[in-house]
């Protein structure tokens, strides 16, 4: 029996064993350059994870229990993230078929593309559904790790609408209200939710703190009927979602291409008092600076259009990304609206807005810590630093030239990414 | 008196359309021979008078001075269909081998100088795909003013063996039907070379075997014109096929089709890219030879691809598609090697005068 279960665990390890190192409880990657963030110099270091977590970045990092790799000068870097993209879903699910919640909406067999992703240097990515999708909803943070599905990291991690997305498809301005009345909806709903949700947590302070009255009341008079605990009021995982944007502790991802979206968006975001991520931004150019003043993160898919489609966006201008950063915009980057590249094409795409004129620095940045905040989590991804997640590339050169990493690194699991220019 | 002036100012302007420009940069990519690091070029009247390490500076001319810079010969389209007429060839499933692209051209077509402002500076328009024989192509450039000139007006005999052209009666699949096609068609021409040959549409497995027959039958030399999304891709024998065109290349293809240029190059067989513009952009002409270097192309090699290698496709490599002294001054300068996507495309020269890239149009 213990054979065969020997022989189980080979057979099914044999397709990874030359892909993955063994999973160990400690990594110590020794002797590497690291850039901590894009824009920063390198300094020579070790970095020693557990389980998911940079333990410690330092010069000469030992662990009895580590599992050693010999970088020899190597850089370690922050792997990308795409903060936007519908190639995890269900082909169903793309073409605008399912339901509204991504994480419910994986692949779960996608292993070819998952590898696609790894070797374009991509190690976290946000599912979202595509913009000709109608039923928009929670996006999902996922790691591009060695399975054949993404491993979700956050289940939950904002929620998008469209604003005028639909507008060559209905007819005009009544679909760009409605689309508008969709957004408040929702917020208000949410605060309808936090009410309640307020109301049954005093309700049961009151009642947990009247309990002992009530035994006594009832031990007395055993006709008296008993009361029911308050019942905490129930919350669809989209309605939950929406909390959390109102707390502020997740972004509003909103879809808004031409310039009275963009204004309308940035005016419900400021009015609701939520961290705003704007995705599309074709005419952005035109109000950067509103975008700056409201602190909003703006999304941009590739700055070549390949097709036109009946979700036609404004004619996205030159020099788009350039012109937001200058005026002090974060911008990242997504393959949600990127019309003929495919989920590799991430770096692609930042590197054809340098291109345009974007700082490569600047697009290093938005697909490492400026994509990690629009995921709502800038304080655990895009840099390398003690304390948050391990989830690096191991590259020969921190830049935008098509050059494929050696590895990636998730926790303390090592996937190869194979020779390759 | 000054508004003499300024008068005679604006007769100059007109009478000398293109004024004298030197363009001096760090690499200049000559499309033949070896490139120029660094290099200069002198352009007068639209033409390139000089190239090589250093060139002589004619008083008055514009500089042009990037020790950095890329420079590349304007970039080839190998097939689109823009400054095309409407109405005129739109008969479906007709026989027009007598019509010609470069008869009948709409000078104002906006989606030209959009091209121009991409480094498309020369482009090949086909009549419409669903005439079995379509007519002659036209090898066309944009021009810096506005309008189009003809490069080559007949850039060879357009065969559709595209599905929306033909009938089930009429099957290009029966030998009937491709005898049909060549009825009261001129092929001695098509043979001799005095055009480019023939130009076989395809975009499936199916069509390419009807486009063998075709070519068979005709006995002209053939540019195939394969569609890089196809279910299956027979590379067609190299004796019958002077070169591929493949497009539109996007990196969302299959994998399986990203390796089409690798393949056809290694094949022996000569490669160039083509748009379908206006369908896709002037910019996804580089980003397909981007894709290409992605997916095991060398850089240079793919880079010819989008110029001599193009010009020679479409007959016309005497006057484009290369830097050499008498060609035409066409050309892209970048702020690195063109197909680094990151890439900034700094000037198009068209006929030796600078495109305006901001234009909107």
């Amino acid at each position: 029996m213990r054979f065969a279960l020997a022989l189980f665990a080979l057979c099914v390890g044999m397709p990874f064993a030359g892909l993955v190192a063994q999973a160990s409880p400690q990594l110590l990657l020794r002797g590497a350059e690291v850039i901590r963030s894009a824009g920063e110099a390198p300094i020579r270091a070790d970095v020693l994870i557990e389980n998911d977590t940079i333990l410690e970045v330092g010069r000469d990092l030992t662990s009895a229990s580590a599992v050693v790799r010999e970088l020899n000068g190597q850089i370690i870097a922050p792997a990308f993230i795409d903060a936007g993209t519908p190639f995890l879903l269900d082909e169903a699910a793309r073409r605008g078929a399912a339901g509204d919640l991504a994480a419910e909406l994986l692949t779960s067999e996608n292993a070819a593309g998952l590898k696609r992703m790894r070797s374009a240097g991509i190690g976290l990515a946000c599912a979202d559904l595509s913009p000709a999708n109608d039923l928009r909803g929670p996006v999902t943070c996922t790691a591009i790790t060695s399975g054949t599905s993404p491993t979700v990291k956050e289940r939950l991690a904002g929620i998008t609408f469209g604003l005028g997305t639909r507008l060559v498809n209905n007819a005009g301005r009544q679909s760009r209200s409605a689309d508008a009345q969709n957004v408040q909806g929702a917020i208000a709903a949410a605060r309808r939710y936090r009410k309640s949700i307020e109301k049954f947590e005093k309700d049961l302070k009151e009642f947990e703190s009247k309990a002992g009255e009530r035994a006594k009341e009832i031990e007395k008079d055993k006709t008296k009927e008993r009361k029911i605990a308050p019942r905490r009021p129930r919350l669809e995982e989209a309605q939950e979602c929406m909390l959390r944007v109102i707390d502020g502790a997740l972004p509003l991802r909103i879809e808004a291409n031409w310039r009275e979206d963009i204004e309308a968006a940035l005016d419900l975001a400021t009015k609701a008092n939520v961290k705003l991520v704007l995705l599309g931004a074709g005419e952005g150019a035109l109000v950067s600076k509103k975008i700056a003043d409201a602190g909003a993160i703006v999304l941009l898919p590739a700055p070549i259009r390949i097709e036109s489609s009946p979700l036609e966006a404004p004619r996205r201008q030159a020099g788009l990304a350039a012109t937001l950063v200058a005026a002090g915009v974060r911008v990242g980057f997504t393959t949600v609206g990127s019309r003929g590249f495919r989920e590799d094409s991430l770096p692609l795409i930042a590197a054809l807005h340098v291109g345009d004129g974007l700082d490569e620095t600047s697009a290093l940045r938005g697909l490492t810590l400026v994509a990690a905040e629009a995921l709502g989590a800038g304080q655990r991804y895009g840099r390398v630093e003690k304390g948050r997640a391990a989830l690096l590339q191991v590259v020969d050169k921190f830049e935008l030239g098509g050059a494929r990493p050696r590895c990636m690194v998730f926790g303390t699991e090592v996937v190869e990414c194979g020779e390759g220019k | 008196m000054r508004g003499l002036q300024a008068w005679l100012l604006v007769c100059c302007a007109a009478a000398l359309p293109a004024q004298d420009l030197v363009v001096r940069a760090g690499t200049i990519f000559t499309g033949e021979s070896s490139a120029l690091t660094p290099g200069a070029i002198l352009i007068t009247a639209g033409k390139i008078a000089s190239i090589g390490k250093e060139v002589a500076q004619p008083e008055g001319a514009t500089i042009i001075d990037l020790p950095q810079a890329f420079v590349a010969p304007g970039f080839i389209d190998c097939g689109t269909s823009l400054a095309l007429k409407r109405g005129s060839a739109e008969d479906e499933r007709a026989f027009l081998p007598n019509y010609r692209v470069a008869e009948s051209l709409n000078l104002d077509d906006p989606a030209v100088l959009r091209h121009l402002q991409c480094g498309v500076t020369t482009f090949l328009s086909l009549p419409p795909d669903t005439n079995p024989l379509a007519g002659r192509a036209a090898v066309l450039s944009g021009s810096p003013r506005g309008g189009v000139n003809v490069l080559r007006a007949d850039a060879g005999l357009v065969a559709s063996l595209r599905e929306g052209a033909w009938t089930r009666e009429r099957s290009v699949s029966s030998l009937v039907g491709a005898l049909e096609a060549f009825e009261g068609t001129e092929l001695e021409g098509l043979r001799t070379g005095s055009s480019a040959g023939l130009l076989l549409l395809t975009s499936s497995g199916r069509e390419l075997l009807a486009a063998t027959k075709v070519q068979a039958l005709a006995q002209a030399p053939a540019i195939w014109f394969l569609a890089a999304d196809a279910d299956e891709c027979v590379l067609p024998a190299k004796e019958t096929a002077r070169a591929i065109v493949l497009g539109p290349v996007l990196p969302a293809l299959h994998d399986r089709h990203l390796d089409l240029p690798r393949t056809i190059m290694a094949a022996g067989h000569r490669l160039a890219f083509q748009t379908t513009a206006p369908r896709h952009g002037g910019a996804t002409l580089r980003l397909a030879a981007i894709t290409a270097t992605q997916h095991g192309v060398d850089r240079d090699d793919a880079l010819r691809a989008l110029t001599h290698t193009a010009a020679e496709v479409l007959g016309v490599a005497d006057r484009v598609g290369s830097l050499a002294s008498g060609k035409e001054g066409d050309l892209v300068i970048f702020d690195r090697h063109p197909l680094d996507a990151r890439a900034r495309l700094l000037y198009v020269v068209q006929d030796g005068a600078l495109v305006d890239l901001t234009k909107e149009n």
